[in-house]
């Protein structure tokens, strides 16, 4: 495995300017939750995996089937890259890096950077804000096509999302940060839903959120373990810095 | 210290830290899978005045949870009525029907005026910081 990266694609698919989502565990796992309901919902099918010695050495088992924790899925020219494992502080750079050569390899028109973003009154808040970061002109295009997102003015970004937004500006690929209002150690189901109403504005993204509203309750009990190990990959990227206010440029 | 000790002792202290944490998960889960009660996720903060913690668990109403506090420790246990089923190791269904945890409070706090509420199966508690010491005039 040269670079201790590789995106593997088993399947090729005869994409035109597809969609990219991103929906790696983060804050409230609010990517995660909204591509697992998207790729579960709409029949996505995989088309390839991640792998990585940044990550631990396991497979997913369901329903005896092996599955790749860190998967790439495809349907109606969209491709979805969605895990079940948060990327370790020190795997942040390359798998980010190399993921974003492979995204930009399938000319996108956009890539969409799925998250949350923590907010200390959650718990008050019935209809989450989804916040936008368009990482240059195309993608800020894009945003102004999309109804509720408003643009994230001020503050700091952490961890691989923001190398995501980063890194694709580098090599100019456009993407699109939407981060939903969500709870930072609890998974958010109700964000996740946010951020899919969002991306209800596409055809080939349009998913019915009311099922993962119904089993929010369920899913924040069974989704527990994998926030707590995203949480402890977070606290090491100092993800808190997301509550602070920037000092430099004022 | 010269830099590759820091750096063997550093890598030293990061792989007794993962192999702790690893137990503790481990454990967590043992104690989850035979006894049937959740270990929630929960969150403690502090603001000028008071702590105020909070504890995620889903399907649990205000008539379900039993709160008691310390000076320095916070302890819950709630009755989810609506009983979780969760699929555990080899598929195996387990059904959860509490949840139960032990929190100890950064900072000393007055039990007595605490304030509990739930909302969307969150539940958030404030609890004042017990006052102390003597106000210091500054000439």
């Amino acid at each position: 495995m040269s670079d201790r990266v590789e995106i593997i694609e088993s399947k090729t698919k005869e994409s035109d300017k597809p969609l990219i989502l991103e929906g790696f565990p983060d804050t409230g796992l609010v990517g995660m939750i909204a591509t697992s309901h998207l790729v579960n919902s709409l029949d996505f099918e995989q088309v390839g995996h991640i792998e990585s010695t940044y990550f631990p050495p396991m497979i997913t088992v369901h329903e005896g089937e092996m599955y790749e924790p860190v998967g790439i899925f495809y349907r109606n020219n969209v491709y979805v890259v969605t895990s079940e494992l948060p990327i370790p502080m020190q795997g942040v750079y390359p798998v980010i890096h190399a993921l974003v050569k492979w995204m930009k390899g399938k000319s996108p028109t956009v890539i969409f950077s799925l998250g949350g973003i923590p907010e200390p009154d959650r718990i008050k808040v019935d209809d989450p804000t989804v916040f936008a970061l368009p990482n240059g002109k195309e993608a800020a295009e894009v945003l102004k096509t999309l109804k509720g997102p408003e643009l994230l003015k001020e503050g700091f970004l952490v961890g691989p999302k923001a190398m995501l937004l980063k890194e694709c500006k580098k090599i100019g690929a456009p993407a699109l940060g939407l981060f939903s209002q969500a709870y930072y150690k609890y998974p958010d189901p109700g964000a996740a839903a946010k951020i899919l109403r969002v991306l209800s504005a596409f055809e080939s993204t349009k998913v019915d959120v009311t099922p993962l509203i119904e089993s929010a309750e369920q899913l924040r009990v069974q989704y527990r373990d994998i926030m707590r190990r995203t949480e402890e990959e977070m606290s090491q990227m100092e993800k808190s810095r997301e509550l602070e206010v920037p000092g430099l440029l004022v | 210290m010269h830099d590759d000790e820091f750096v063997s002792e550093a890598n030293r202290l990061e792989k007794r830290m993962k192999k702790m944490s690893e137990e503790v998960t481990r454990r967590i889960k043992e104690f989850e899978y035979s006894s049937g009660i959740l270990e929630p996720l929960y969150e403690v903060s502090e603001r000028p005045g008071e702590v105020i913690v909070s504890i995620d668990m889903p399907g649990v109403s205000k008539e379900d949870v039993v709160l008691h506090a310390t000076e320095s420790r916070l302890y819950v246990d709630a009755e989810c009525k609506r009983k979780i089923c969760l699929k555990g190791v080899r598929g195996h269904e387990k059904v959860f029907t509490r949840y139960r945890k032990t929190i100890s409070l950064p900072s000393p706090v007055d039990p007595d005026l605490a304030k509990a509420s739930v909302r969307n199966g969150v539940l958030e508690i404030k609890l004042p910081k017990r006052k102390g010491g003597v106000k210091i005039e500054v000439d």
